[in-house]
């Protein structure tokens, strides 16, 4: 029932002896998710990281922001440490991170990294970037396969079926946006995981919980086509202010809050936000019951906001793949997302902080700071 | 919009595998003439001896091709590779903590072991890519009794051709790979038990 018609039942209802209060459900669910590019918002975020149990000599680094736009201004960093410690880069995407060394001799290595950052939210009609085209290169560089991003085979298949009798790039992205989100429901082929790579992902049909990077899966799906696409890995920093549980994280507690978002090049509109995996998650995880269509009040609103915009409770590392981490013994990370760090027996688990045990927490700072 | 369902639940050929459709979604023009397509290839799945759609996907290992060749040490340092298990039949299972299908399953795996005994089956439980802490510490929490065995690089996955965890490779008692089974599985159900007596044989 809508706004109006629900009050002019209640006027002609007045006039009667007796009020019948009637329940409007759908009225009383109808949640509201409308994200717009306003003030800037600033964060100051601390990550503290200890080493339980040295052996011999370790190394750390830590993610710091690196992405500079027109809804994000990454500032200043600051750390101490009973390591030595110098920001770095990844050469190839601009990755920035403080890389830390502690000496064989130190019984407890531990560093802290605090972070300052502006952030806004972002719309789809306020995204008329100001650069509407991409040069070759960067045609080039933005549609490429990487380790965990293969563009060909399953991937390729999949968004050709996708996106069948889709005309423009516009019209494709929406159709592959609306596929990501459908697709997370379907019982796995395969009870397996894959490394992270979106084509073993697609293979076993294992599109959901942690053995699922959908936002990748979107990216890869994109960059087949020919449409230049990115993941953006970052860190959710506080609760939405639009009382979605799941579109945010615990201030007091964010090691465990880190979320990959992506963006499309679109002509003439420039890099637009889009984040279908929160969609899903909204619809999997936000109510009790698992919400099987994007129609339903509480899915609807974040369904249509989050292609083209999100939040800005929400910080981005960086965008890089295939990560190589300064003067590390190690391969190359798919992404760089959380502390990672490393000693002579080999790289620390990021998923499993117990002997590599960091924590995380955030603020917000007064206006204009 | 038609979306392509069984091309993303169940594709029809991929890897070479043919697999059987879990169900029949088809509704465009094609697709009377797919069900019959379809039909007929779930039949010749079922001959072959394929499971339908399921938790995990069973596969016949080629008959002309060997196994790879392979070594790893576990977690005590000893070296394994096929000679050390010369003579039994193998199950290979490849895995990670970090993965749950995989820790589902290691229960089950470890029944297995324990039913046929160490002297008929050698059960190897190959950790991929992790530090040896890490996997140490997943079977001191579980009281994991199998041989695990590291994979730091991931060489063995990849000389096996593994890249779905859990994966496990069954071997008869004369060193030949007879089945791959990719996902997790109930090893202490009726097709694991007939799988395995398989390789008793």
């Amino acid at each position: 029932m809508s706004f109006d018609s629900r009050r002019r039942f209640l006027q002609t209802g007045a006039a009667g002896a007796t009020a019948c209060v009637l329940p409007l459900p759908v009225f009383a669910q109808q949640r509201n998710f409308d994200p717009q590019p306003g003030p800037w918002r600033s964060f100051e975020i601390t990550t503290r990281v200890e080493v339980q149990q040295p052996q011999g000599a370790t190394r750390l680094w830590l993610p710091v922001p690196s992405v500079n736009s027109d809804w994000q201004q990454s500032l200043d960093n600051s750390w101490s440490t009973n390591g030595r410690a110098q920001l770095a880069s990844d050469r190839h995407d601009g990755a920035r991170m403080l890389e830390v060394e502690f000496a064989p001799g130190e019984a407890k290595p531990q560093v802290e990294l605090t972070s300052r950052v502006r952030t806004r939210s972002r719309a789809l009609d306020a995204a008329a970037g100001p650069q509407a085209r991409l040069d070759a290169a960067d045609l080039h560089y933005w549609t490429r396969p990487t380790a965990l991003l293969p563009t060909d085979g399953i991937v390729r298949q999949t968004a050709l079926e996708a996106t069948r009798g889709a005309a423009t790039d516009a019209q494709k992205v929406r159709r592959l946006y609306d596929w990501v989100v459908t697709n997370t429901y379907r019982e796995p082929k395969v009870r397996g995981c894959g490394e992270g790579d979106i084509k073993t992902m697609l293979e076993t049909g294992n599109l959901g919980g942690k053995c699922a990077d959908l936002n990748a899966v979107f990216v890869g799906m994109c960059r087949s086509l020919g449409i230049p696409a990115r993941d953006v890995y970052g860190l959710r920093l506080a609760p939405s202010a639009f009382g979605y549980k799941e579109l945010g994280g615990n201030p007091a507690s964010l090691k465990g809050a880190q979320h990959c978002r992506a963006e499309v090049f679109l002509q003439g509109r420039g890099w637009v936000a889009m984040d279908p995996a929160d969609v899903a998650k909204v619809m999997r995880l936000e109510t009790p019951e698992w919400i099987k269509t994007t129609g339903h009040p509480v899915v609807a609103p974040v369904n249509k906001a989050l292609f083209g915009g999100w939040e800005g409770n929400w910080v981005a590392w960086n965008t890089a793949h295939d990560v190589a981490l300064p003067h590390s013994a190690g391969p190359k990370l798919g992404f760089f997302m959380y502390p990672a760090g490393e000693n002579a027996q080999g790289r620390f688990d990021p998923y499993a902080p117990d002997d590599f045990k960091y924590q995380i927490t955030a603020r917000d700072l007064p206006a204009g700071t | 919009m038609l979306m392509p369902w069984t091309l993303l639940r169940c594709p029809l050929a991929h890897n070479g595998v043919m697999q059987p459709p879990c169900d029949d979604l088809m509704q465009d023009e094609h697709g009377r003439a797919r069900r019959r397509w379809l039909l007929r290839a779930a039949s010749f799945a079922a001959a072959a001896g394929w499971p339908l759609c399921g938790r995990a996907e069973t596969e016949r290992w080629p008959a002309r091709a060997a196994a790879p060749a392979w070594n790893a040490a576990d977690l005590e340092g000893r070296g394994w590779d096929s000679q050390a298990v010369r003579g039994r039949a193998v199950l290979l299972n490849f895995w990670a903590s970090w993965c749950e299908p995989c820790r589902s399953e290691m229960p089950t795996l470890q029944q297995l072991a324990e039913f046929h005994g160490v002297q008929r089956l050698a059960v190897l439980a190959i950790n991929f890519k992790e530090p040896q802490a890490s996997a140490a510490r997943f079977a001191r929490n579980t009281a994991l009794s199998l041989p695990v065995l590291l994979d730091p690089q991931g060489t063995v996955a990849k000389a096996w051709g593994v890249k779905v965890f859990p994966t496990t490779v069954l071997i008869d008692r004369n060193g030949q790979p007879r089945w791959r089974v990719r996902g997790e599985m109930d090893w202490t159900g009726r097709e694991a038990q007939a799988l395995v007596d398989g390789l008793l044989a």
